[in-house]
């Protein structure tokens, strides 16, 4: 288990990469790359067609990339991360965007530090600059202990958490370091400059054919997504919620897999309402092993602090620990592969679009800015709460700092997506998708040794997506109409036209019952106020669950507590 | 604070009369008002109309909500209109007051280039008997927050592309927010052929009724004119109530609980239970009315 550091400097890169912890430190002209303890596939430094790299690789196309770079060019038993390199050296980012899989890569090309993050952002890296030298990591906590990274607390960084739940971009709650985005090869260069080049962006290019076509195209991409997301040999997992995008994934994997098929669901106890009379339901129409764990309040109390010490980003989401400990009973089951429904959403048009659509019939301002802060009105998170939650010092340290509404923005305007609907979906594939579900898949699946894949999320799923008309996606009012149309002979009628639920996650019984006294002790401490972030006030309001027009002061609570557990583990200072 | 003695024989209660004669002083009134200001935002900056503050006003000068809701009443209001309004002038600028809703019609998606913002359905839509109720509503974000556009009479019939929204979706609803009057009644009774709401779209009333403004306590105006015939869902109360000619504004319910009631109605949010008692119960919105 290990995840890999890369250095670009003029004299003795290695020297910082060792100084930072890493191992297996080796130098290739101005680079250096080396590895770092913790949960993580990566491996290297790995040497092809004359280049060196590390990286964190897991490709689902490997049999295509090999022939696409000619039959016996790459032998067979060389590691996808080989593959990849080979992919670069001979193709460019012409072989990067051919790959299909999870990857985070640095190659030492040329005088260049080259870092890749793969399409959808499955896995994620970062970059720094550290005095006159480039550091990369896919650990942030490598690069916090990287001598002459500014490693201070990023208020910018703190307002956007508080705003998305997560950070929807490049900026980190670090100061001087930024996450790599998806899609994208960036080149680091010794004179300090940098050049970004992308590989892959969603395009519009709707094919306006009748939906029976579009949605046995989608069928035939869907099972070949999951066939490949499959492991070679031995049982499948899939987490299984109940709803349509998972209940898929698990219908292809029975159908497509030579093995038992294992699903795993979730519930929080006899007092909370949850979704598994649908799993369950799904899992008997596919004979599916099924395995229910329930998760009571003590237990997320128990692991929350050392949940999210495992997040490079923090990630407001109270399924967190829940999470964890699926991928821990999965673990446990002698899996290693473990396949999920994150995607449906985010690509073919879920529930949150309709809000949206209704702000622009009602929109007073023509300015191109307001559908952006629109947008992050809707996440329903603290952006409205910042007034009152930030303390005056706070909010002045802040005033001129670019708004949240910034890393939205570029998508929300017509462009490379002349629809309204389609700029939604890849505003929310390109920042809730990368920099929330993903990362948080992959990190607390790889805590456990698992590797989570979506097949949902694959590039060619995507693609088609975008070919899809938009009101095939979003047909009246009724969501991923076309993907469920795709595998409506898969699974139950009561399933595939359920209206959506989502996960009921029991915040605000957690935060009065068995998290109230870390609740309490963590956000009315003396070290949360010494950070001077949030007012005491506005928090000791919410805890008495007042203050809000709606009952959201759990989920709001839970944000404040996740960032203020994330900056202790990190022992940020402001 | 202890509530007045209510007289429910008649419907209404206290002293308006003696109330309006003599009046709060102005320098009373005018500290009232910033108190009322700060109750009508409250949580978290809520933006009210006069005719709320107003109502606010009067709560806090006669706090007739605060008496059991078994005791069916309404109150006249114990500030004279031309008071408040000359006590607002004293006060200048007020934190959370709407200016008056403009009355021109806009054009829904005016600013909006995209080509398919009308392709797709609507579940839901509110119209209100009120236009500035309507753009209070929208001014706290509730058509995103329940996903629910919001119109008010002035803005009818709807715009026919969003008309076909409604049509373009499964079981669509048209909710019509209306005062507890007989004018309010008769909005309920015509909104959906004054909106031009396609057919099969159901039409549901969640207006205050006058038994329901009797029970939460609210100030009533005199002078309306009786609803001829009452409707026929009235009761003996409140045929001789509306027969009174009184009327009870939406805007006489806090703005809080208005928000938090409208919301709860059209996304069909099921009530928690109250927590810890009556007082704060009320303040969350929970002594609001039923669906209609």
């Amino acid at each position: 288990m290990a995840r890999w550091g890369a250095c670009l400097a003029a004299r003795d890169p290695a020297g910082p990469l060792g100084a930072a912890g890493a191992g297996s430190v080796r130098a290739v002209g101005r680079q250096a790359f080396g590895l770092f303890d913790g949960p993580g596939p990566a491996s290297g430094p790995f040497e092809a067609a004359g280049l060196t790299a590390v990286g964190e690789v897991t490709l689902f196309n490997a049999d295509r990339l090999r022939a696409l770079l000619g039959q016996g060019a790459v032998p067979q038993d060389r590691t996808d991360g080989e593959l990849l390199l080979h992919a670069y050296a001979k193709l460019g980012t012409a072989g990067l965007a051919a790959a299909e899989g999870m990857f985070a890569l640095a190659v030492a090309d040329g005088d260049e530090l080259v870092l890749i993050r793969d399409h959808v952002g499955a896995r994620t890296l970062f970059w720094a600059r550290a005095g006159d030298a480039f550091a990369a990591s896919t650990s942030l906590r490598a690069l916090r202990r990287w001598p002459g990274v500014d490693a201070g607390l990023h208020l910018p960084a703190v307002r956007s958490f508080l705003t998305f739940a997560y950070l929807p971009g490049r900026e980190t709650l670090l100061r001087g370091v930024r996450e790599a985005l998806p899609g994208r090869c960036l080149r680091l260069r010794a004179d300090g400059s940098t050049a970004e080049e992308t590989f892959w962006e969603p395009a519009e290019d709707v094919a306006d054919l009748p939906p029976s076509e579009h949605a046995a195209a989608l069928r035939a991409l869907l099972e070949d997504a999951t066939a490949r997301r499959l492991p070679a040999a031995g049982p499948a997992a899939v987490l299984l919620s109940g709803g349509v995008d998972s209940s898929l994934v698990t219908a292809l994997a029975a159908r497509l897999h030579d093995a038992p098929v294992h699903t795993y669901s979730i519930a929080f106890g006899p007092d909370t309402q949850d979704e598994l009379g649908y799993s369950g339901l799904v899992a008997a129409h596919c004979r599916t092993g099924h395995r229910v764990l329930t998760v009571p309040g003590s237990a997320v109390a128990a692991r929350l602090p050392e949940t999210v010490a495992l997040l490079d980003s923090p990630v407001g989401d109270p399924l967190t620990v829940p999470n964890l400990l699926l991928a821990e009973a999965v673990a446990a089951d002698g899996m290693r592969v473990v396949l999920n429904g994150e995607g449906g959403d985010p690509v073919f048009g879920g529930p949150k679009n309709l809000p949206m659509l209704i702000h622009e019939l009602h929109r007073d301002d023509p300015s191109p800015g307001a559908r952006a802060r629109a947008y992050i009105d809707s996440y329903r998170k603290c952006h409205g709460d910042l007034p009152v939650l930030l303390t005056p010092d706070t909010l002045a340290a802040l005033d001129g700092a670019p708004p949240p509404a910034d890393a939205v923005a570029p998508y929300l305007r017509p462009g490379r997506m002349t629809g309204l609907l389609n700029q939604l979906l890849h505003a929310n594939l390109r920042t809730k998708g990368a920099h929330h579900i993903l990362t948080k898949v992959e990190r607390i699946t790889a805590a456990t040794g698992l590797e989570g894949r979506a097949p949902l999320f694959d590039r060619a799923v995507v693609d088609h997506a975008f070919r899809v008309p938009p009101g095939q996606k979003l047909a009246g009012t009724a969501e991923k109409w076309i993907l469920k149309e795709a595998v409506r002979d898969l699974l139950p009628a009561t399933v595939v036209d359920r209206p959506k639920s989502g996960m009921r996650v029991p915040v605000q019984q957690w935060l009065n019952g068995p998290l109230r006294d870390l609740g309490h002790d963590l956000l009315l401490s003396r070290a949360a106020r010494a950070r001077g972030l949030f007012r005491p006030d506005t928090v000791r309001t919410w805890l008495r669950g007042r203050g809000t027009l709606l009952p959201r002061q759990g989920g709001k609570l839970w944000l404040v507590l996740t960032l203020e557990l994330w900056l202790r583990s990190f022992d940020i200072e402001p | 604070m202890t509530a007045p003695r209510p007289t429910p024989q008649d419907g209404t209660a206290g002293t308006a009369g003696a109330g309006e004669r003599a009046g709060p002083s102005g320098a009373l009134l005018d500290r009232a008002l910033r108190a009322a200001a700060r109750r009508a935002a409250e949580p978290g900056g809520i933006l009210f109309t006069e005719r709320q503050l107003y109502y606010e006003l009067c709560r806090g000068l006669r706090p007739w909500h605060l008496a059991p809701r078994r005791l069916r009443f309404t109150a006249r209001p114990p500030v004279r209109p031309a008071a408040f309004e000359a006590a607002l002038r004293r006060a200048g600028d007020v934190p959370g007051l709407l200016p008056p809703a403009p009355a021109a019609r806009r054009a829904p998606g005016r600013h909006t280039p995209e080509p398919d913002l009308f392709d797709y359905g609507l579940p839901r839509l509110l119209l209100c008997e009120s236009d500035e109720i309507a753009a209070m509503l929208r001014a706290n974000g509730l058509p995103m927050e329940s996903a629910c556009p919001v119109f008010g009479a002035a803005e009818l019939p709807l715009d026919a592309r969003v008309a076909g929204m409604l049509a373009h979706a499964e079981r669509a609803r048209v909710y019509v927010l209306h005062d507890a009057s007989p004018a309010g009644l008769a909005f309920a009774a015509r909104a959906a052929a004054e909106a031009g709401v396609p057919p099969g779209v159901a039409v549901v009333p969640i207006g205050l009724r006058p038994r329901q403004a009797g029970a939460l306590h609210l100030p009533h105006r005199t002078g309306e004119e009786p609803a001829a015939p009452p409707p026929a869902s009235s009761d003996a109360w409140e045929h001789r109530w509306l027969a009174r000619g009184r009327g009870v504004e939406v805007a006489a319910v806090r703005p809080a609980a208005l928000l938090r009631t409208v919301h709860r109605l059209v996304r069909g949010v099921r009530r928690a239970p109250p927590r810890a008692g009556r007082r704060q119960a009320r303040a969350s919105g929970f002594l609001t009315w039923p669906a209609a």
